[in-house]
């Protein structure tokens, strides 16, 4: 389903003189919502690495990697949580989620507010990003007050572009992988640049990145500590980067000699800021279907502490569980599962550099993000109809439209017959006939417990 | 009558004249009248001829327009899909747009506006020619109405697209109604460039958009100004390089004069890092011009000169060097250059390398002390011929930094041992995902097994969970006489799962079995390997219910099985009174690995059936020895299609690296007949055969390495080009044991120029295995490559770039092994012309001897040293000589 979302901005962005004026739309900030909030105003101290990072996400957000064409582009996310800015983008394609953390030492300024909103990165605003260079330091404007007398001319910005569910969801739930994330490998600037250059430069198979000595080698399956590269083509807006990058950090979940290929996060330090891009497991598919988060999110439990949790938020830029654990009551455990449902609703994401979540609202329609992800409403609809019969201890028969899915239960572990599983082998998380299932066992061993106390 | 079936005849009739007179003298009701009818009229005509022509496209897109009482409803109705005359013929559009304007002559100008507005901000850019007649009547409103044109993408990509019939003249173009308002537009809306990426290759006396728009500028119609700094900002914006080719033939076109350049300096200048190749190289142009007018700024130069180097292109960066040393002394900035050139000392080129450090050496003299000092930091740690160069222009240098300790190949962990499917429930999921087509042999034997034991030790369970999944898996399994006739692998599962769920259709009844043991001819096609692995399908199937186990079955990852495990099972045949099928004997037998336990041994000696006494003689025995394998180059005829004229195939004479297998006479019939090479004892053709997923050969041999790439050897030339699995093959071959020769040398030798990046790669992977495990020999790997490249023309390139792979994962010292060993074998020698990309694997050899500090003499390398340096073999080969014989670090 795609409604369009509609972007509203009193001024276009621009740069004047040696000012970059980021125009702002509807967000949300510490205080509420507001229409065009304003964050910042100061310096930005290494304007040439930033403006190049600036349009590397918005190259992102105009791509469509499996497909390239032509596409409506949807503007990037500001979130300023006092110490930092982070800019977000997220391809067309769903496939990409890219990240600029401007740090504390490449901002010097005045913090008006924190919150989260869009900014406006157009044409006329690229132009004048490529013209930035040397090392003068350059002023910075995130918001409105002081755009009015800078910008080009007045005129207001309004445009609509199509918004579709599973972009959304994915923009939520890449911060969710993310959390699974572990450092694999950092390399130094001439490593970095020696093995991003020498990537292939297209490929629709996935390739698998293994450090070896001070650097990285490209392989043609999983080992231990390999972190998957599906479609180099993918980390390209990190080439006009890397005459500023410092190190190269890569991320990955675990994986083992056979696994499937998973996702993966490149991060770039430059002076003052990191520019992190994470891919999607392959080329053609995007971060909404990957259901990492179905297990934690199949119970009733999580959704309520994440109320709770959510209220406690202020715009952190590192938001820590066992502060969170204090504050709410909550054991550190479920402060955890609450903070996963944060994610798939996009009120928290992840920063894989320092290991932590930090609070930030997408600027869009919030029960849309939040709304349920479709294969966990199959399995409750599932579930409450009564498909499920267990036939033994871990090993149910699910029936859907007559035909009996055998789904087996063991331990964290669940398995289907079902063609979907066939395909994906547990590689795109549970089926909905195993998410069911689970439901089922989980209902009744509550009142297994409840009858015999 | 109503007004209605006055029209309708007129709408179906398509013509449009007729219609635009039957609409003209139509009052508001029955306007209304007809406009309602419409959508259920489509509907009808859409379902009843399933297509809606072009011809009833057009009329009924007048009636409507014509109708419908607000702008919206009639621009969204003018917009429809089906409605589209998608036949791209301009003149049919134009006329259309002119019907348009003639039938909404009667309504308000604001009505029209709008409408013309509504349809514009319809159009889309991905959209072609469909989109004509549209972009037409938006086009004729507007400008009746006098407005400006629309100003959106789409509008501007019509424009250029349907405007004018052919490629536009000067003289079409400058009385054109929208080149004022839309030519800057052309420089801003995305899918310009890609639209017009073509004309740059078109000949001058061709009309373009490209020349003529510069004509326009040189004749005054349109500024200058305007088209440079459109394609400047378009360079600036960024894209992909086909997205600005058409840019920059333009910038290329209007040849900027001294004074234009100069203008624009700054944005040459920031252009030179992060833009396209072919931008770069005109920015880099432009900048060298108002270099040579006047002298460029110290910090604009050091901004330059250090993007430039930094630059992935070697030819940008080769260029750079060039100007910066042409102009050092000219412009006054012999510091500046030698600082821009040290950073470009640690280019991994050493070709570039040197360029860099020469270009320092011969200015340095001219320079201060502060450059020379930064040029002597930066030197320290390169080759001793260069620090040689350096410490005599500059001073004495620092000590080298500490070599790194070369990191080694990364080790070795060998894959995880299959696990047996443990119950009728995994079967049951097992046979579901396997039914749904992507596994790999090794699966698959695996789900055999557990077919064969679980039939065997649950009957029951078995039928119940396999038939919760076999009428989806296989519907089709019930109803044909006999799976097996399918030939499929499909079809093995299927008659498996139904001699347990559907057991009253009894057994499969194929009996192939004595197909592996006749003569095949068609050796292409049918090697003896897929031949054996029929037949051991098709006995495993039939054992399906009456053998408790099957005896081959893998218990290690790389196909060997464990001489214990084999006992145990034979021994549970033997109670069960089964004999185990031929086949799966055999297979059983050539799957001992070397190492065979004491224990086993002792337990296999009390067998008595006649099958039990056979493994108890090969445990015995020690198993199958390492068999012959020669390897040499063989001259024999090879069906070579002809083409044009007579299309026919004809026996050429080739050369081809083959290998022949000979064994001890006392071996066993079918073990004979699946190792012997070639089969009929000799050679007398080439093969052309294209096989693939040959990936499980090695876990039938798993102790014959050389003999399973010995058979490979006629089919991997065939596949270098294609994706045909074999660098899995060669990963198999890499993790299998026993002796690696010339034939596995060979067989990873075409594995390393496959065409396809993950082939490759999986090549390398293999390459870093025997490395790690020590099994294969550098120097055999060399001389195999220096063979394989001249026999069947490999391109070295690929080669080049799977070694240096190898070499940076740490397999340093192996790969500069091998190329010591295939260096003489590639070099030329006399006139000979040299190999194509010769030059960039001898540039790898010398980055493998400096880090491993080789000081072998290749005596083939001696000639270039006294040559002169005219090509870039001649200086990598006499660079390489010097790393060789040089005073070392």
């Amino acid at each position: 389903m795609a409604t369009a979302q509609a972007y509203a901005y009193t001024r276009p962005s621009g740069l004047a003189g040696d000012l970059l004026g980021l125009a702002t739309s509807g967000g949300v900030t510490g205080s509420g919502p507001a229409a065009h909030p304003h964050f910042f105003s100061g310096l930005l101290t290494r304007p040439a690495p930033a403006a190049a990072a600036l349009l590397g996400l918005a190259d992102v957000a105009q791509a469509r990697y499996h497909q390239p064409r032509l596409t409506g582009m949807r503007d990037p996310v500001v979130t300023c949580n006092g110490d930092r800015l982070r800019m977000e983008s997220f391809s067309a394609c769903c496939g990409v989620y890219a990240r600029l953390d401007v740090l504390q030492p490449a901002l010097d300024g005045e913090v008006h507010e924190r919150g989260t909103t869009n900014v406006d990165v157009i044409g006329p605003l690229r132009e004048a990003l490529a013209r930035v260079g040397g090392t003068d330091p350059l002023h910075l404007a995130v918001g409105d007050d002081e755009l009015a007398v800078t910008t080009l001319d007045g005129a207001v910005v309004e445009k609509k572009v199509p918004l579709p569910e599973r972009w959304l969801r994915g923009f939520a739930e890449v911060q969710v992988i993310a959390a699974g994330f572990d450092l694999r490998a950092e390399l130094g600037r001439a490593e970095a640049v020696r093995f991003l250059r020498g990537l292939p430069q297209s490929g629709r198979g996935e390739l698998w990145a293994v450090p070896a000595g001070r650097s990285l080698r490209l392989s043609s399956r999983p080992v231990p500590g390999a972190v998957c590269l599906a479609g180099p083509q993918r980390l390209a807006t990190a080439h006009p980067l890397l005459r500023f990058a410092r190190a190269l950090r890569v991320y990955g979940p675990p994986v083992t000699a056979g696994s499937p290929p998973v996702a993966s996060a490149w991060e770039l330090e430059l002076p003052g800021m990191r520019y992190v891009l994470t891919l999607s497991p392959e080329v053609r598919r995007g971060f909404s279907g990957e259901g990492a988060v179905l297990e934690s999110l199949a119970t009733d439990e999580a959704a309520g502490d994440a109320d709770l949790l959510g209220a406690l938020l202020a715009f952190e830029p590192r938001v820590e569980p066992d502060v969170l654990a204090e504050r709410s009551g909550l054991p550190l455990e479920r402060v955890r599962a609450a903070l996963t449902q944060l994610g798939t609703s996009g009120r928290v994401g992840y920063d894989t550099a320092e290991a932590a979540h930090f609070h930030r609202e997408l600027p869009y329609d919030p029960d849309r993000v939040a709304a349920m992800n479709p294969r966990l409403r199959a399995a409750r609809a599932l579930a409450d109809g009564g498909a499920v019969r267990f036939t033994a201890p871990g090993l149910a028969v699910v029936t859907v439209d007559g035909r009996a899915r055998q789904v087996r239960l063991d331990g964290d572990q669940g398995s289907c017959t079902c063609p979907w599983w066939a395909d994906h082998r547990g590689g795109r998380g549970p089926c909905k006939h195993v998410l069911a299932a689970r439901m089922v066992h989980r209902a009744t061993r509550a009142d297994e417990e409840v009858a015999s106390r | 009558m109503s007004v209605w079936d006055d029209v309708r005849p007129v709408i179906a009739s398509g013509d449009q004249r007729r219609l635009v007179a039957a609409l003209r003298g139509l009052g508001p009701e029955e306007r209304r009248t007809v406009a309602d009818a419409l959508p259920g009229y489509l509907r009808s005509e859409r379902s009843r001829r399933g297509w809606i022509n072009a011809g009833l496209a057009y009329t009924l897109l007048l009636a409507g327009v014509a109708t419908i009482g607000g702008p919206a409803a009639a621009a969204t109705w003018a917009a429809r899909s089906d409605l589209r005359g998608w036949s791209g013929d301009s003149r049919s559009a134009k006329r259309l747009a002119g019907l348009v304007a003639e039938v909404l002559g009667h309504r308000t100008p604001e009505w029209r506006a709008e409408f013309a507005r509504r349809v514009g901000e319809g159009l889309r850019p991905n959209r072609v020619d469909e989109e004509q007649s549209l972009w037409h009547i938006t086009a004729r409103l507007t400008r009746d109405a006098g407005l400006p044109p629309p100003d959106g993408d789409a509008f501007v990509l019509g424009w250029i697209r349907w405007a004018v019939d052919r490629m536009p003249g000067p003289g079409d173009l400058a009385c054109d109604p929208y080149l004022d308002t839309l030519t800057p537009r052309l420089f801003e809306a995305d899918g310009v460039g890609a639209l017009l990426q073509w004309e740059a290759g078109l000949p001058e006396s061709q009309a373009s958009w490209g020349r003529t728009l510069a004509i326009l500028a040189r004749d005054g119609r349109l500024k200058r100004d305007l088209l440079l700094d459109g394609c400047v900002r378009r360079f600036l914006r960024g894209g992909r390089p086909q997205d600005l080719r058409w840019f920059v033939w333009l910038h290329d076109l209007l040849e900027p004069t001294p004074q234009e350049t100069a203008a624009r300096l700054r944005d040459y200048l920031r252009l030179l890092p992060a833009a396209s190749g072919p931008v770069a190289d005109v920015a880099f142009r432009e900048v060298r011009r108002a270099d040579e007018d006047d002298p460029l700024a110290a910090g604009d130069f050091t901004e330059a000169a250090e993007a430039l180097l930094f630059r992935p292109e070697k030819k940008l960066v080769r260029a750079a060097l060039v100007w910066m040393g042409r102009t050092a002394r000219a412009r006054g900035r012999v510091d500046a250059t030698l600082c821009a050139a040290a950073t470009a000392f640690a280019h991994e080129d050493l070709d570039l390398r040197e360029r860099a450090v020469k270009l320092a050496v011969r200015h340095a003299a001219k320079a201060a002390d502060e450059a020379r000092h930064q040029v002597r930091e930066a030197a320290v740690d390169l080759p001793a011929d260069l620090r040689a160069l350096v410490a005599e222009s500059c001073g004495p240098l620092d000590a080298p930094s500490a070599p790194p300790p070369p990191a080694g190949p990364p080790p070795y962990s060998p894959r995880p041992a299959p696990v047996p499917i443990a119950s009728p429930a995994e079967l049951a999921e097992e046979l579901a995902a396997q039914a749904r087509g992507t596994r790999e042999w090794a699966d698959t034997e695996r789900l055999l097994a557990g077919l064969v034991e679980h039939a065997h030790r649950d009957p029951g369970g078995t039928r119940e969970a396999l038939a919760r999944v076999v009428p989806d898996a296989f519907p089709w399994a019930e109803h044909v006489n006999d799976p097996l006739d399918t030939g499929h692998l499909d079809g093995g599962l299927a008659a498996g799962a139904r001699a347990i769920v559907w057991h009253h259709l009894g057994h499969a009844r194929s009996t192939p079995m004595s197909a592996f043991l006749r003569d095949v001819a068609d050796a292409d096609r049918d090697p003896a390997f897929e031949r054996f692995r029929t037949w051991r399908i098709h006995a495993a199937v039939q054992a399906v219910g009456r053998a408790p186990v099957l005896l081959a079955t893998p218990t290690e990852a790389d196909g060997h099985v464990d001489p214990d495990v084999l006992v145990e099972r034979m021994a549970l045949l033997e109670e069960a009174g089964v004999k185990p099928s031929l086949p799966d004997l055999n297979q059983a037998l050539l799957r001992v690995p070397r190492d065979i336990g004491a224990d086993a041994v002792r337990r296999a000696r009390g067998f008595t059936s006649p099958a039990g006494r056979i493994v108890a003689g090969w445990l015995g025995g020690g198993g199958l020895p390492p068999l012959d394998v020669t390897c040499a180059p063989l001259t024999l005829p090879r069906p070579t299609y002809l083409g044009y004229p007579t299309y026919r195939t004809q026996d050429v004479p080739a050369t081809r690296v083959l290998a022949t297998v000979t064994l001890p006479d006392d071996t066993p019939e079918v073990i004979s007949r699946l190792c012997r090479l070639p089969q009929t004892g000799t050679w007398t053709r080439l093969f052309t055969g294209w096989l693939s997923w040959t990936g499980w050969w090695p876990s039938a041999l798993p102790s014959q390495r050389e003999v399973v790439a010995a058979h490979l050897l006629p089919y991997l030339p065939e596949t270098v080009d294609d994706r045909a699995g074999q660098g899995a093959t060669l990963l198999a071959l890499s993790e299998a044991d026993g002796p690696a020769g010339p034939a596995t040398a060979t067989a990873l030798a075409y594995g390393l120029a496959a065409r396809h990046r993950d082939e490759r790669s999986a090549a390398t992977d293999a390459l870093l295995t025997f490395c790690s495990r020590g099994r294969l020999s550098g120097r055999e790997l060399g001389t195999a490559l220096a063979t394989a490249v001249t026999l069947e023309n490999l391109k070295l390139k690929r080669i080049t770039e799977a070694l240096t792979d190898a070499a940076r994962a740490g397999a340093h010292a192996e790969i500069w092994d091998a190329l010591a060993a295939a260096l003489p074998g590639l070099l030329p020698t006399g006139d000979e012309r040299p190999l194509t990309g010769l030059p960039d694997l001898v540039a790898l050899a010398t980055q493998c001897a400096e880090t491993v500090g080789a000081r072998t003499t290749i005596p083939e390398l001696a000639p270039f040293a006294s040559r002169p340096a005219t090509g870039r073999l001649v200086r990598e080969a006499a660079r390489l000589h010097r790393t060789l014989t040089g005073p070392g670090r």
